[in-house]
């Protein structure tokens, strides 16, 4: 990797944080806007295949550097709070779905967080959420469906929890 | 002459630096300066070598600028152009540039671009200066930095495996805690991870070169924790160790900021002590008390950091606070799997082999706190050893689980020792022989790192074995020999396996180096040779562990032993206490070129752990002559 890469996976790395900080300030309701995932660029994982040679020395220089488009940072059609969701469940799916059929657990609290829920609207969520999961899991096409579609209808399941519950109350 | 030189130099340079401090003089601000820039706190702030006191008494009289080398050499990290090898010039440049007018934007600012500088100068110079300069605003490191919030620092450290040669030796991070403590927080916390850039297409023979030599540049890089649970606890299955630091909010704030302004920038990587245990060592070293790396050593290992941050004591008060575990997928698996009874393991391996299983009354009746653990085991299996192969057979056991009221079963978590209670990782021992053929002797060994199979401890996998540069010199019969220099010898084995599809029972050796031929021989019997193994162990207790192997092994044709031999092998350990530990070798080989007969050997040695870090072996071998030994060896 050279030194424009290192640098760009910097920027964006100091961008995603940026954007985590500002979700704090936002105060649009948890759930509301639309999907990152098909309204705000977000198209790829953020664990690529990693070369081995990049593995064996321990180096994550593209950690964070997830495709999001420069739109992914308007506050008017995708504010940082949702993108910031939409990431973590694209890097947890399989923990945020283990998790949610056992009813809880640290990822799915930490998403939660993320959006800004309240603890004492978590359990109603997360039920909710798993109810929609049953149903996703269940259907025959759930296998050949890819992390980043899961990973979507994960978010609209979640986004539309948070919204019933009115979780940030 | 080059005394009235700096001074001018100073006076002409710098005096805007000083124009808002009326209350010295122009020497007492020199000597203030001059002490400062050679105190240690401002030398690891700028990473530069250590000073020797004949250097730091000409400055102190003004004779001439002290000159050292920075580790970094980003240009970008110095304001003085001669700032990568003059502490004075750099701390100056930073002062003067501290009180720049504010541009465009506030974040290209030094004062917010040298956060830790910022802080820590402001802590020294204090009233006398700093009370007078514009406090800027930094808004994309009061981002970067959660706004202050975080609250303690922890270091990482990730277990190594024997599944990946870098990662022998684990790995060393650093967490910025911030908010409290619960789950909520704890995987969006800030973490700084250090690393060598390593072109994707590297080929292996250049890697492992410039990685030795020094061929690769490296440098810091940050994410939130979770990347790196995923990366290493979920993805490698390596453990972290968590270990919490007791500090002032004032020393977290200096970790933080200078953490943010070391980011982006480069160093030189060398695996074997300029790493990232070194790296991140020297970064809580800018904490006065906290004495970490070990610049001049040859070696240094992640585990050292953890050893040693785990002996400081500040205050009356240790140092670590608190540790936390956290389990890789594959040890969750192992932890889940002991709570099943035979039945039900018996049940898992079914499943695996038919997911129809799971509508037959095998698991229809089963408890529902039962089929939670039985599900969740087999989760965590998918995910550790099958899951990309059988992901349909994860979405059954996945949608099964759905299907079942939510629930958590009792976690129990095994317990293991930290790596900070573990043996130092070098080894110096001293042996008395005495060979059937050559008499007695005595031979003096050592090893750099790491373990073998009988002395692997704290959160080195049990029965294996990992050691490279391993020397042994004997004096035998007036004799001196070179007995053996090893450059790698690894014995990869899973006492935990479950015995599962992909979590089998199987081993592997691999030796190479030079020894002598056999015990016997005296003259001209070094011999280079590469040996590997693959074969199959079993523990049928936790303090046993019994392994078969076939290899082949390459070699010197020397005294017409031919190039090429098979062998056959079988090794034996039992932990018979926590202290004593008994292992057997025997090993026959066939010789497929030259005249040599072929061999049998046979190996008994005890190991006796006289304190963590002393240890007594008595060993015997027979291998053309019989020896014995008796051998103490020393851990550092």
């Amino acid at each position: 990797m050279d030194i424009k890469k290192l640098l760009s996976a910097t920027a964006i790395s100091v961008m995603l944080a940026t954007t985590s900080s500002i979700s704090l300030a936002e105060n649009s309701a948890p759930g509301s806007g639309p999907n990152p995932f098909s309204d705000c660029g977000i198209g790829a994982a953020l664990f690529p295949t990693v070369s081995w040679a990049a593995v064996i020395s321990n180096v994550i220089w593209d950690v964070g550097t997830t495709a999001v488009s420069s739109a992914t940072l308007s506050p008017e059609t995708c504010n940082g709070k949702n993108v910031k969701t939409a990431q973590f469940i694209l890097e947890n799916y399989d923990n945020l779905a283990e998790e949610t059929a056992k009813g809880e657990g640290d990822h799915i609290t930490a998403m939660l967080g993320i959006l800004g829920c309240q603890l004492p609207s978590h359990g109603a969520i997360v039920a909710d959420v798993r109810i929609n999961m049953a149903t996703q899991v269940g259907s025959e096409s759930y296998s050949r469906i890819d992390t980043l579609g899961k990973a979507s209808a994960y978010y609209d399941a979640v986004s539309a929890a948070s919204t019933d519950n009115n979780c940030s109350a | 002459m080059a005394k009235y030189l700096f001074l001018l130099t100073h006076i002409l340079c710098c005096s805007s630096v000083f124009a808002s401090s009326p209350d010295i003089t122009l020497d007492e601000l020199e000597q203030q300066l001059i002490q400062i820039s050679i105190q240690p706190v401002w030398l690891k702030l700028m990473r530069y070598d250590a000073l020797d006191n004949k250097a730091i008494a000409a400055e102190s009289n003004f004779d001439q600028n002290i000159r050292t080398k920075s580790a970094i050499h980003s240009a970008d990290f110095f304001l003085s152009p001669d700032g990568g090898t003059v502490p004075l010039l750099e701390l100056k440049a930073t002062l003067s540039a501290f009180k720049h007018p504010v541009g465009d934007d506030p974040n290209m600012h030094p004062q917010c671009r040298f956060r830790g500088r910022y802080i820590w100068l402001k802590s020294q110079l204090k009233d006398s200066w700093f009370k007078k300069l514009s406090i800027m605003k930094c808004p994309d490191f009061e981002r970067w930095s959660l706004a202050g919030t975080t609250h303690s620092i922890s270091v990482v450290y990730a277990t190594g495996y024997l599944g990946n040669p870098a990662s022998y030796y684990g790995h060393t991070l650093i967490k910025f805690n911030a908010g409290d403590s619960s789950s909520s927080t704890k995987l969006l916390d800030v973490s700084l991870n250090y690393g060598a850039i390593v072109p994707d297409t590297e080929n292996p023979l250049v890697y492992i070169a410039k990685g030795l030599l020094g061929g690769y540049e490296s440098g810091f890089t940050h994410s939130e924790y979770f990347y790196h649970t995923h990366n290493y606890a979920e993805n490698d299955l390596r453990d972290l160790w968590e270990y919490q630091l007791a500090l002032t909010q004032a020393e977290v704030d200096l970790i933080v900021a200078h953490g943010w302004e070391l980011l982006g920038k480069k160093n030189t990587y060398y695996f074997f002590n300029k790493n990232c245990a070194y790296r991140m060592a020297e970064l809580l070293e800018v904490i006065n008390g906290i004495q970490l790396a070990s610049p001049d050593a040859p070696w240094y290992l992640p585990q050292t950091v953890v050893q040693k941050l785990s002996l400081i004591n500040r205050g009356g008060k240790p140092l670590v606070e608190g540790i936390k575990y956290h389990p890789s997928r594959q040890s969750r698996l192992y932890s889940k799997y002991r709570q099943l009874d035979f039945d039900q393991r018996k049940l898992v391996k079914r499943i695996i082999d038919d997911t129809k299983t799971l509508d037959t009354n095998k698991f229809v009746v089963q408890p529902l706190t039962a089929k939670h653990l039985i599900l969740d085991t087999l989760l965590d299996y998918y995910q550790a050893f099958d899951g990309k192969a059988n992901k349909q057979n994860y979405n059954q056991i996945l949608l099964q689980r759905y299907q079942l009221a939510p629930g958590v079963p009792r976690q129990v978590v095994d317990r293991l020792t930290p790596p900070h209670l573990g043996r130092y990782p070098s080894r110096s021992q001293i042996k008395i022989l005495h060979n059937s053929r050559m008499g007695s002797g005595f031979a003096i060994a050592l090893r750099p790192a790491y373990y073998d199979a009988l002395d692997s401890s704290g959160t080195q996998v049990p029965f294996a074995a990992l050691s490279m540069l391993e020397l042994e010199i004997a004096v035998l019969d007036n004799d001196f020999q070179l007995r053996a220099l090893n450059i790698v010898e690894i014995q990869s084995v899973n006492a935990r396996a479950t015995g599962l599809p992909n979590d089998r029972h199987w081993a592997w050796k691999l030796r190479a180096g030079i020894e002598n031929q056999d015990l016997a021989c005296r003259k001209n019997c070094r011999i280079w040779h590469v040996v590997a193994d693959k074969g199959f162990s079993y523990s049928p207790r936790s303090k046993i562990l019994v392994a078969g192997y076939l290899g082949m092994g390459v070699q010197d044709n020397r005294h017409d032993s031919g190039n090429l031999y098979f062998r056959t092998s079988t090794t034996a350990y039992w932990n018979i206490t926590n202290k004593l530990k008994m292992g057997v070798d025997l090993e026959h080989r066939e010789y497929i070129d030259g005249s040599y007969a072929n061999a049998d050997k046979f190996g008994l040695t005890f190991r006796l752990e006289l304190a963590k870090n002393f240890e007594l072996r008595i060993a015997y071998h027979k291998d053309q002559a019989r020896e014995a030994s008796v051998g103490l060896g020393y851990y550092w």
